[in-house]
């Protein structure tokens, strides 16, 4: 078994595969062998991330798949397009592939030079020359310095549509955090009795989905994979979910699909808008400045919402707390902790990069920053509503994926470092939180917060691991939250950033009143989060608790790692995650700040 | 500062001191009950060393330098680990954080104490906490707190310095809402958590303002960027300041945010002894302090402090919280409720000290009050112990079963209340009033008004708080059958009584070490403000000897000379000359405090015996308005209850329902005109005028059918579905492209 992201992608259908040749009364060899899976996918992921921590402290020395996609170009791809040509056409076609866009530009330009080259080098030279070229283009952005694990094989070739997987700085944490919340949702799904193994199956087909998600490169790939990801959350919540299944899982389900409809619309008008027809992104981040402001203002419309409901950002936001509070407790926690991020991601790779005019323009930032501050406050606000338990966890998320939006709306280095540490961040704690949700209503089989009362004197241990999944997320110092949300605070208060630096709207106040008001959002979590822990775990115990026990071995291989990640990640983030995120982050903020009429002081 | 081995020697010290907590809280979480005594000895012995070690920082810092200790910092680890936040390139980042220690004479005052009360508390624990529940878990989080507040005094930054402050908010939330069943203790720790939070809202604009403007967090840093003119919005500093000092109104209980303290109470003793009396609350003083250049400013560049906005508003809020609280406390019943205000009061003093310019002053005041504050609660816990009562109406005559409660609670109330040349609380105190009183003089526009605040709250004091001690020790037993069963406490709370009563008395004597009449005032004043105080382009003069106007300066260790400027020197001459009259006024101020209370409350006195306060008595009749207000403490926490908390509770119901009605109820009502059309389009499908019509209303209606065909459970069917709507996505796109293309 190689070590790819091929195999890291599929290992979890492959798994599905070998649990459907299991007959369904052998429930006990199905959950077996699906958490073998998983954990075989999770130290596939974490030895990944190994792999790509070392290349990026030391570039040089990478050697195989860790080399970054534009040395795979020099030594892999060109080589392997003028494959078979003798040596000296080959030598000749290998001089002339231009190294560039720039190059290949001017080449384009040149009038009858093309035409020059296909009577020089005939007609096998010229087609391994074009073959070359594409590669090129594809490969020579800037951010093909950070990307890695690069595996690029033509797939639908008539319409030019690639197997392009690579992942980077952005990509790597979603993915290992997929990876692990797949290893713990399982175990923790050790007692589903319905329908283990289209449960089993469906789940790992989600575990697929989601890790192709972060690394499809081609955007018809990306969209591929996003759809996967659809059909087993519906399923899952459709025939595992509450009373109230249904009308969630269409909710959710329909809601999705009219982004994706969006989506799909913004992708084949960019897919035809140049000339050869691309769907690679990186290409595509390349070319977006040939689009007009006003066509991009349009795409970038498109895409931002079919991202915005799945983030999900206010007002396309009421799906979530009822998929939430409708989910089994493992697929919730999956929602919340890598779903969502799909939306975010999206918004990074995706919509900023390839549309860095719309994204760059003024309204667009106001728009993306007020929509992030109005996601902190008004999500707080719900959230201190609610007397469901989940449904109080699922507002908690709108409101911390408000963060997000702020520190990507700055799009200073500290507002993006902190919005996509925001996502791995919020993917540790919210996660928890579900989980800490699904364990006492695995017990008491309700969610009713002004019912609970006095569990701190039953279940201790529980108790205690709660409290760091609720501190973490209230944004205790120490804990993984708090490091995302200052960053994002300085990075929007920041006058390196794009709202406020000067030359760009000429004002230094506009973001400070947004950091301010989003700071009440961190009051309000205090609040939601500490009457929480009161009416659930202080007070009185009532009669009708005393027979429940604590986190049993199951829930705690479940919430430990997350707990030890919120306090790892709280005390260690430079050396745990921002060391290793930094680079692909500023490649890719550089170049979408480089659409700046005038780039922000200290760039 | 270069870097000299020393130094790093006594950071390393610093380092261990705040480890050993650390230590003792993993070892009390996860191994406790397996050790005796479930492990209170672990902590206890943790914060003994770190006691001792902490001493010895204080003897090189008193004898081996005739000004102590210039400012020493250390990064204890460069590498990839110790970074901890790094954003951009690591020449000229965007934003940087190491975990950096510094210590100064103001870091090894504040270690001492801090692990002198947290020792102690510790070992009187062990004696009041016996039997209790959670027994273990009452010592993990002292050792917790003890790490986070001796981590709060060694930082370098004041963003550390923020994440540490945080974490004591926690260890209070924890330890206040300890008897957690019942629904007061775990209100008062969410009322506890939430208000310093407010309070730490402005600490975090601050932060935001320093990291954007002065593009460090390092507080030599900022104060340098200060001073030379490197500091980006200069417009912006004043406000910085005040929000700064928002966190300390939060964290020290100061007017409009002290409702939380009073409340803090419902935390065992020993607790509010630590935590809400002796160093918790006090750390926004010691941030203030250290804070100082900031909080100054533009002072800074012009060597005129006392004009400086921040500082004036420190000044007043200190002035007025402590007459305020003081005032409050007269009409307290319950024992620790009089501690809390009386807390809350001598926090403001320290504030106002510091808001006069005069940060030796307010931490000198800060160490003396922790001293006979914690002896004060410990005391109490000590009374409570016995009668199984927090009401002073359950008291009374005690001084005959308790003798060494009695003595050692008599000796910090005299402390308090200002007891002329014997006891530390008259120095600090007089200090304090001394500052403000120079202060005065510099700016009496401004100053005035809090100097006379702070002058009346000492007669105040006085009064109030021998009120509680003829109230709980003396005249007749008010509950017989409490009084019968009073019995003084074992020696593990008697003994942490004693050295505090000492430590009462003896610390006034930090004044006079080293010959020099405020010992305290040069060495942190020199030590902290003096590198950055004077750039240029103030016209400074060296500070010179000069007997007659009691001014003493220090000579540094490294051959710099101490400057003032000419405002300094002025302020510094209103300051010795002013010793005198203060000295006189607070003399009379606790003589009257002292009469007025025994005249009222003492025993046999002709007010007590006629009891001329009841509400029936022509003075209590008169002052029945007054006591209402002060009853119902100036209807503060009823303003708060009846707004704020209102509003948000209407806020957050109308965005839910907001949410709920209208945002998702756009949404189900497409759902219903979507199901509406398709049913409608399926109708004139069924009739037969087209087998092929498309749309949405089809999808929903599909997806419906689904749904219904999903509870069979047949895994097959949920493959095909999956399979067919993945080659579906495909076989659309691929469908559009021919079509398109």
């Amino acid at each position: 078994m190689a070590l790819n992201l091929t195999w890291l992608t599929f290992l979890p259908l492959l798994t599905a595969g070998i649990v459907l040749l299991i007959p369904s009364r052998n429930k006990g060899l199905i959950k077996f062998i699906s958490v073998v899976g998983t954990v075989i996918t999770f130290i596939m992921a974490t030895g990944l991330a190994r792999m790509y921590m070392e290349a990026e402290a030391n570039p040089e020395a990478a050697t195989g798949i860790s080399r970054s996609a534009d040395v795979m170009l020099r030594e892999v791809y060109i080589p392997a397009a003028t494959n078979g040509l003798s040596d000296e056409l080959r030598a000749k076609v290998e001089a002339v592939v231009p190294k560039t866009t720039e190059e290949y530009k001017a080449l384009e330009a040149q009038e009858g030079a093309i035409a020059a080259l296909e009577t020089d080098l005939g007609a096998e030279g010229f087609k391994a020359w074009g073959e070359a070229t594409e590669l090129t283009l594809a490969l020579d952005a800037e951010q093909a310095t950070t990307l890695r694990f690069v595996e690029l094989v033509p797939w639908l070739k008539p319409f030019n549509i690639n197997y392009f997987m690579a992942v980077d700085g952005l990509s790597m944490p979603l993915v290992w955090l997929t990876a692990l919340l797949g290893v713990l949702c399982l175990v923790y799904s050790w007692t589903i009795d319905k329908g283990t193994k289209a449960y089993f199956v469906l789940f790992l087909f989600l575990e697929t989905g989601l890790i192709g998600v972060f690394c499809a490169l081609d955007f018809f790939l990306f969209y591929v994979f996003w759809e996967v990801v659809l059909l087993p959350m519906y399923f899952l919540i459709g025939i595992w979910g509450g009373p109230n299944r249904i009308y969630a899982a269409i909710k959710f389900f329909i809601y999705t699909l009219v982004g994706s409809v969006l989506m799909l619309l913004a992708m084949l008008v960019m897919y035809f808008w140049y000339e050869p027809h691309t769907f690679n992104m990186l290409t595509l981040m390349q070319l977006g400045p040939e689009i007009p402001l006003n066509a991009q203002l349009w795409l970038f419309m498109g895409i931002f919402i079919a991202f915005a409901i799945k983030v999900p950002i206010f007002p396309f936001h009421t799906w979530l707390p009822d998929a939430h509070v409708e989910a089994p407790t493992a697929v919730s926690v999956v929602l919340a902790g890598v779903l969502l991020k799909m939306g975010g991601y999206g918004l990074f790779r995706i919509a900023y990069p390839m549309l860095n005019d719309a994204a760059t323009h003024q309204g667009i930032v106001y728009m993306v920053a007020i929509l992030g501050v109005i996601n902190i406050v008004y999500g707080a606000f719900c959230a201190l509503a609610q007397t469901d338990f989940k449904k109080l966890v699922a507002y908690s998320s709108v409101s911390h994926m408000g963060y997000v939006l702020l520190g990507m709306a700055a799009m200073s280095y500290t507002g993006v470092n902190g919005a996509v540490l925001q996502m791995f961040t919020h993917g540790i704690s919210s996660a928890m939180l579900f989980l800490v949700v699904g364990v006492i209503y695995d017990r008491a089989h309700h969610r009713d917060l002004n019912d609970f009362g006095g569990i701190a004197t039953q279940m201790p241990w529980y108790t205690g691991i709660a409290t760091v999944g609720f501190f973490a997320s209230l944004g205790l110092p120490g804990l993984c939250g708090f490091i995302s949300e200052a960053l994002t605070f300085v990075g929007a208060w920041d006058g390196e950033g794009l709202i406020n630096s000067d030359g760009y709207t000429g004002s230094s106040i506009d973001s400070q009143w947004m950091v301010w008001v989003s700071l009440l959002g961190v009051v309000l979590g205090a609040a939601y989060i500490l009457w929480t822990i009161q009416r659930v775990y202080l007070g009185k115990l009532q009669d009708k608790y005393k027979n429940f026990k604590d986190v049993s071995l199951r829930e705690l291989i479940a919430l430990v790692p997350l707990g030890v990640l919120c306090i790892v990640v709280g005390v260690f983030p430079q050396w745990f995650i921002l060391d290793h995120i930094q680079p692909s982050l500023k490649v890719m903020t550089d170049m979408i700040r480089s659409a700046l009429p005038v780039v922000g002081a200290g760039g | 500062m270069p870097e000299s081995t020393a130094a790093v020697e006594l950071c390393k010290l610093a380092l261990i001191i705040l480890l050993l907590p650390l230590g003792a809280f993993i070892i009390q979480i996860f191994f406790s009950k397996k050790l005796p005594r479930e492990g209170d000895w672990v902590s206890t012995v943790a914060m003994f060393v770190g006691l001792c070690m902490s001493l010895k920082m204080l003897f090189v810092d008193l004898f081996s330098t005739p000004t102590g200790i210039t400012v020493q910092k250390w990064f204890p680890a460069q590498d990839s680990i110790g970074k901890f936040l790094l954003i951009g390139d690591p020449a000229n980042p965007a934003f940087r954080l190491d975990f950096g220690i510094q210590v100064d004479n103001l870091t090894i005052v504040m270690l001492v104490v801090v692990t002198l009360v947290s020792f102690l508390v510790h070992l009187y624990s062990m004696g009041y906490m016996h039997g209790e529940v959670r027994y273990n878990r009452f010592f993990a989080f002292l050792a917790l707190f003890t790490f986070s507040m001796l981590g709060l005094c060694i930082t370098s930054n004041i963003l550390f310095l923020f994440i540490f402050w945080e974490l004591v908010g926690l260890c209070s939330y924890f330890l206040i809402g300890f008897y957690f069943e019942k629904k007061s203790a775990s209100n008062a720790s969410i009322k506890a958590f939430m208000t310093t939070r407010i309070g730490d809202l402005g600490f975090f604009v601050a932060i935001l303002i320093m990291a954007y403007n002065a593009g460090s967090l390092e507080f030599d840093k900022i104060f340098e960027s200060i001073a030379n003119g490197t500091w980006k919005d200069k417009s912006i500093l004043a406000l910085g300041g005040i929000c700064l000092f928002i966190g300390p109104i939060g964290k020290s209980g100061q007017f409009p945010l002290h409702v939380w303290l009073p409340d803090a109470m419902e935390g065992p003793t020993p607790v509010s002894a630590l935590i809400h009396a002796a160093t918790m609350v006090a750390a926004g003083v010691y941030m203030v302090g250290r804070m100082f250049p900031f909080f100054v400013g533009e002072g800074y560049v012009t060597g005129d402090w006392w004009g400086s906005e921040p500082l004036i508003f420190v000044a007043w809020i200190g002035g007025f919280t402590a007459i305020f609280a003081a005032s409050i406390a007269f009409v307290q019943t319950d024992i620790k409720k009089v501690l809390a205000y009386s807390t809350v009061s001598q926090l403001g003093y320290m504030m106002l000290a510091i808001g006069c310019g005069g940060v030796a002053a307010g931490l000198f005041h800060l160490t003396t009050h922790a001293m006979f504050k914690a002896l004060l609660f410990l005391g109490s816990g000590s009374v409570i112990h016995a009668v199984h009562s927090n009401e002073m109406s359950k008291m009374g005559g005690l001084w005959k079963k308790m003798k060494i409660t009695w003595l050692t609670m008599g000796i910090a109330t005299f402390a308090i209340a200002g007891l002329p040349f014997v006891l530390s609380g008259f120095y600090s105190k007089e200090a304090v009033l001394t500052t403000a009183w120079a202060a005065a003089k510099m700016n009496p526009g401004a100053y005035t008004i809090p100097f006379w605040m702070g002058m009346v709250t000492a007669l105040m004091t006085a009064f109030y708080m021998f009120r509680m001690f003829f109230k709980t020790f003396h005249g007749e037993p008010k509950d017989k059958k409490a009084f019968d069963h009073a019995h003084e406490s074992p020696w593990t709370m008697t003994v942490p009584l004693g050295v505090l009563a000492l430590l009462t008395v003896l610390c006034g004597g930090f004044k006079f070490i080293n010959k020099s009449d405020y010992w305290f005032l040069n060495r942190m004043d020199s030590e902290i403000l003096a590198p950055y105080t004077h750039p240029a382009s103030v016209n400074a003069t060296p500070v010179v000897d000069d007997p007659e106007k009691h001014v003493h300066p220090l000579p540094f260790t490294d051959g710099r000379v101490h400057m003032q400027s000419q405002k300094q020197k002025e302020f510094r001459e209103a300051y010795g000359l002013g010793h005198g009259t203060v000295t006189y006024l607070s003399m009379g101020a606790f003589l009257f405090g002292l009469l007025g209370a025994w005249f009222f409350f003492g025993p046999n006195s002709p007010g007590s015996k006629k009891d001329m306060l009841a509400p029936e008595a022509p003075l209590g009749k008169a002052l029945k308005p007054l006591n209402h207000c002060l009853v119902n403490l100036w209807f503060v926490d009823a303003f708060y209850y009846a707004f704020f908390l209102k509003a948000l509770h209407v806020i957050k119901d109308i965005s839910y329902r907001f949410d709920k009605y209208v945002v998702d109820g756009i949404v189900n009502l497409q759902g219903v005109l979507c199901k509406a059309i398709s049913s409608l389009v399926g109708i004139v499908d069924y009739e037969g005028v087209d087998g092929t019509v498309r749309g949405i209303g089809k999808t929903t209606l599909s997806i419906g059918k689904f749904a219904k065909i999903f509870q069979t459970g047949k895994l097959q069917q949920y493959l095909y579905a999956s399979v067919f709507l993945a080659v579906g996505a495909i076989g659309l796109t691929v469908a559009i492209y021919l079509w398109v293309g």
